[in-house]
């Protein structure tokens, strides 16, 4: 009886063309979107647009900005001198995410130790701030690798200051290796070839997980997937409302099925809708993106199976908490979008506040998304994602306890 | 009542037992009622096949039964060349004849019915009646739930009626009138103004009732058109000043407003 329930909202789906292409090709389009716009999310593409003026043009502060020009990471705006006042104007704006002043009254950039103020100012806007901490990173690194004639000779100075008295000969030994190291610097920047540094940099980066490709985009297909899985679950899970003011339920409840007939149909339905409609956004994925699909197939069927039971289950249960389709669409869609934001739906978890990540842990979005990481980017086995998988399915049961045990103020009257 | 009999209404009191068990609680009694809702209570995305097909299997018929089940009702109520269309395609008389097919496709041994030709015209509603009519043929107690006194004074062998809650008589229509009026006719009398305690009196001596409009009265008369003028004679002592006397023979409509105990305008 239940089949029968869940074959008639699959002819009903299939005939509404306007549902299949919200359910299937709708998710597809955000998908693709979200894909584009949050590729350089995790930073891979991140470009930091920063407006600079340079008050002192002295030999060192032009080779320290060409450097930042070259950075990849940075993108210094416009070419032409801007004064301090436009530096900033253009900050406020938003028109640059930070500014870089090299201020005129400040100390010299070789100078690390004489009165004065820093050489340089970086100004930032509050709701940028992550942009000024990733430009004063590249500032450092660019100062030490391409401007380390200037840099050692700070150094030098401030240990001649403070530690060691170097003797006339050493002076003039320390001057001559500086200028070296400058003529060989400035002799690799003409050239184009890697700069000549006498500071070996510190950092060495590994990536932890270099096989799995696309990672953001994996994420995305989740997420998004999710997403849509608990739009088209509630949507799907309305039916119940109309068809009880349509009076079909009084026809089917009259039936030898009942209720229970009705409920698991559904839930059946819903079930199956989520697992192709998620399933569909990860083909893309890996057809567009080279998400490895293929070779996560079992893991990624198990925890697609457990998150469209979740979003069935939690759908069923919020409609039949409800006594009008107006109440269930309303709260259903404040669920949904506040279970899809702190759950990390449309930003990534670890963007977001420490308060507000532990609270994505009580949504099966956060535990779905940690499921489908584990899966693609981390490349677990089964056993790794028993505890997202086990709550996903547990959520999705308790749901449809839930709704089955709500239904029956439609059923008796 | 029809919730009630289906299974879906909890009882405060009394019990209801169709096919010799409670429907509530026994899905083999639910499979014997077949329930013809007042709306039109189909999937109006799908086509009328595949409503017929999907409301058999539900109504208990496995699939190959309700798909051998479809051609004879599509016959039977003329939708044939409809068979791919979708429901929501179709006029409101053949929507209501579909609505009645869904319910009987797994002949049941109860046919409820709520209004089965509520907001359709006058030929469909024939139509729907000669539906019914059949239906009486096959072996199928059927259970009409109306407002139309028309509809049930020439559809049904046993009339009920229900007022505020309780069947205040049940039989065939000639008991019933047989019981409100005898022999007799009804009397209809208008007046140009409520009666003063004297005419009341009058009035009622006659055997009249009044409902809340105070001008009109209605009762029972026995022994023929005769003694309608004395009537008028002895309202006319009485003070009483009448605008209109009508005779008629009762019907099922003057059965439901005397027992209702309401004046009625034929």
């Amino acid at each position: 009886m239940s089949l029968v329930v869940m074959h008639a909202m699959l002819l009903g789906f299939l005939r509404d063309r306007g549902a299949v292409v919200m359910a299937l090709v709708l998710p597809i389009a955000v998908f693709l979107v979200f894909a584009a716009i949050f590729a350089g999310a995790s930073g891979e593409q991140l470009r930091v647009t920063v407006a600079v003026a340079d008050e002192v043009r002295s030999d060192e502060s032009r080779r320290l900005l060409g450097a930042l020009a070259r950075d990849p990471a940075l993108s210094l705006r416009p070419s032409d001198p801007l004064s301090t006042t436009e530096v900033r104007r253009l900050v406020r704006q938003g028109s640059a995410d930070a500014g870089l002043i090299v201020r005129r009254n400040g100390r010299a950039l070789d100078d690390l130790t004489g009165p004065g103020p820093a050489p340089l100012i970086i100004v930032t806007d509050p709701v940028r701030a992550v942009a000024a901490r990733v430009l004063a990173g590249q500032i450092q690194e660019a100062y030490f690798a391409a401007l380390s004639d200037v840099a050692l000779g700070g150094v030098a100075q401030l240990l001649s200051e403070g530690f060691v008295t170097l003797e006339p000969a050493q002076d003039e030994e320390l001057a001559s290796g500086l200028e070296a190291l400058r003529q060989a610097i400035l002799a690799a920047e003409r050239t184009g070839t890697a700069p000549v540094s006498a500071l070996e940099s510190l950092l060495e980066t590994e990536t932890t997980v270099p096989t799995v490709g696309r990672s953001h985009v994996a994420y995305y297909a989740g997420a998004v997937g999710i997403l849509f899985l608990l739009f088209a679950a509630v949507h799907g899970a309305l039916t119940l409302l109309e068809e009880r003011d349509a009076g079909l339920l009084d026809r089917l409840l009259a039936g030898p099925g009942g209720m229970d007939a009705v409920v698991a149909g559904k839930f059946l339905f819903l079930l199956v809708q989520g697992i192709v409609q998620v399933t569909v956004i990860f083909i893309l994925a890996w057809a567009l993106y080279g998400v490895d699909l293929p070779g996560h197939l079992g893991p990624y069927a198990v925890v697609t199976f457990a998150a469209a039971g979740a979003a069935a289950g939690l759908a069923l249960a919020i409609t039949t908490a409800c006594s009008s389709r107006r109440q269930a669409q309303t709260l259903a869609n404040v669920v949904v979008l506040i279970a899809s934001a702190v759950g990390g739906s449309m930003v990534p978890r670890f963007f977001m506040p420490p308060l507000i990540q532990q609270l994505g842990w009580l949504t099966p979005t956060a535990w779905a998304l940690e499921a489908y990481s584990s899966v693609f980017w981390r490349g677990d086995p089964l056993a790794r994602i028993a505890l997202p998988v086990v709550l996903l399915l547990a959520s999705g049961a308790l749901g449809l306890a839930i709704a089955r045990h709500l239904a029956r103020r439609f059923e008796t009257i | 009542m029809i919730r009630a009999i289906s299974g879906r209404l909890r009882l405060d009191m009394g019990s209801v037992l169709v096919a010799g068990g409670d429907p509530r609680t026994d899905s083999l009694v639910r499979r014997a009622l077949g329930l013809v809702p007042q709306e039109i209570a189909l999937y109006h995305d799908l086509s009328v096949r595949e409503n017929l097909v999907l409301l058999g299997q539900l109504a208990g018929l496995d699939r190959r039964t309700a798909r051998a089940a479809v051609n004879p009702a599509l016959d039977w109520i003329g939708l044939a060349d409809r068979a791919r269309s979708k429901v929501a395609t179709l006029s409101g008389g053949q929507k209501r004849r579909l609505n009645l097919a869904a319910a009987t496709l797994h002949q049941p041994r109860v046919l409820l019915l709520d209004e089965p030709t509520v907001g359709i015209d006058p030929p469909a509603r024939e139509r729907i009646h000669r539906m019914l009519d059949e239906l009486r043929h096959r072996d199928m107690a059927i259970l009409l739930a109306t407002h139309d006194l028309d509809q049930a004074a020439e559809l049904c062998d046993r009339i009920g009626f229900i007022v505020e809650g309780l069947i205040r008589a049940e039989g065939t229509l000639d008991e019933l009138v047989r019981a409100a009026f005898g022999d007799g006719r009804a009397l209809h009398v208008t007046l140009s103004h409520p009666p003063d305690l004297v005419g009341r009196g009058a009035l009622e001596a006659l055997g009249l009732e009044s409902g809340d409009d105070a001008r009109r009265w209605s009762g029972p008369v026995t022994g023929g058109l005769d003694t309608v003028p004395q009537f008028g004679r002895r309202l006319s002592e009485a003070g009483v000043d009448v605008v209109e006397v009508r005779v008629r023979e009762p019907g099922l409509r003057e059965v439901f407003f005397h027992i209702a105990g309401h004046e009625f305008d034929a």
